[in-house]
């Protein structure tokens, strides 16, 4: 693929720009690792489209690139830096931020989990159903179910604990 | 206090306002790919030109070698033995890391995630491994090339007459390629293999019961 933005592509992307932003948000508390790894999911999803056939529905490939993405980070920010987007970035974050209400409480929450459960929350949070999560991220269904169960109490003591 | 399945919902109302608060412009994002193209290859490159700053000076100072010192046979046969056993572990080296490098993270937009990240970790393994390898034989063999050309053309006697000097100085050597390539390893290998074994353990192990 060339350097040069498919016009299909970028349409797409940009309705389905949430999903970048929340795993982004689920996976990174540091500003800069936030808005590298964005930059970074963005890069392997324009990497990547050239072999996106359409089996799956191309919002279920881009959680699974973004987690894979997300997954697989490294954080080296601090140490290398990233290109600043004009603020864009952070006005992102800005708006998300605005209001702190159960949702930023939950983010939180989502933060201490392990990188899967991460991932398994968050395909549940967008209502995804079991079998969804299953196909995105390789687990079994039951095995989703059994990680559901745990992580709902888990963030449900955690989620306590902030609000007391 | 809330219930996750509650969350859930609002998660759902205010997912709007976590989503991008504007659309991004195809400059935007063209920008964002140039600048990670550039990184990825910049990354790349950077171990091109180690490996090949390492070829010229090996070839450049076992080349001077061989042509000054024509007429000692022992000294130009070690000198070749060193170039030519650089040749296929560089050679091998550098179309494994090629392999890597142009390795896309979903080749397949059917893969799960744990596939994905399983395939990522194997390539990375097979990479280390012959790393290690290249490491384990070359390194030291190269040391003791290096070694024995410096005794036997600098040092009246050469090694058998300073054994242990000799010796001395190769495990200095070996102690400092050591220590570089451990901090190396560890940071670029170890700790990335250890970072994707854990996520793969993590996929395998939500069976078992708690």
């Amino acid at each position: 693929m060339s350097e040069s933005v498919d016009s299909t592509f970028l349409q797409q992307i940009n309705q389905n720009l949430g999903i970048a932003h929340k795993i982004c948000r689920g996976y990174f508390q540091d500003k800069e690792d936030r808005a590298d790894a964005f930059q970074e999911m963005m890069y392997q999803l324009w990497r990547s489209y050239e072999s996106f056939q359409g089996n799956a529905k191309f919002s279920t490939w881009m959680y699974r690139v973004c987690l894979n993405t997300a997954m697989t980070y490294k954080r080296k920010s601090r140490k290398v830096g990233f290109d600043s987007l004009s603020g864009w970035h952070d006005q992102v974050a800005e708006s998300a931020a605005a209001g702190r209400e159960e949702v930023d409480l939950l983010f939180e929450a989502i933060a201490t989990l392990s990188p899967v459960n991460k991932a398994v929350v968050l395909l549940y949070l967008e209502d995804l159903s079991y079998e969804e999560i299953a196909g995105i991220t390789g687990l079994s269904r039951s095995n989703v179910s059994v990680k559901m169960f745990r992580i709902k109490k888990e963030l449900e003591v955690l989620l306590k604990k902030m609000m007391n | 206090m809330a219930t996750l399945d509650e969350l859930k919902m609002a998660w759902g109302e205010r997912g709007s306002a976590i989503a991008a608060p504007e659309q991004m412009a195809a400059a935007t994002f063209d920008k964002i790919v140039r600048t990670r193209v550039k990184k990825h290859t910049n990354t790349a490159m950077q171990y091109f030109w180690a490996a090949f700053v390492l070829q010229i000076l090996v070839y450049a100072l076992l080349g001077h070698v061989v042509v000054k010192y024509w007429v000692d046979r022992q000294v130009v046969l070690t000198a070749l033995a060193g170039v030519v056993m650089y040749v296929p572990f560089t050679v091998v080296l550098m179309r494994r890391f090629k392999a890597i490098a142009r390795t896309s993270m979903d080749k397949n937009d059917a893969y799960s995630l744990q596939k994905s990240i399983q395939q990522r970790y194997d390539y990375l393994q097979r990479f280390y491994r012959f790393k290690q390898l290249y490491e384990w034989i070359l390194i030291p063999v190269s040391s003791a090339i290096g070694v024995f050309l410096v005794f036997r053309i600098w040092v009246p006697g050469g090694v058998q007459a300073h054994w242990m000097g000799a010796a001395i100085t190769l495990a200095v050597t070996l102690v400092s390629c050591g220590v570089a390539i451990f901090a190396e390893n560890k940071r670029n290998f170890e700790r990335p293999l250890g970072e994707l074994r854990a996520v793969l353990g993590e996929f395998e192990a939500g069976d078992e019961p708690s």
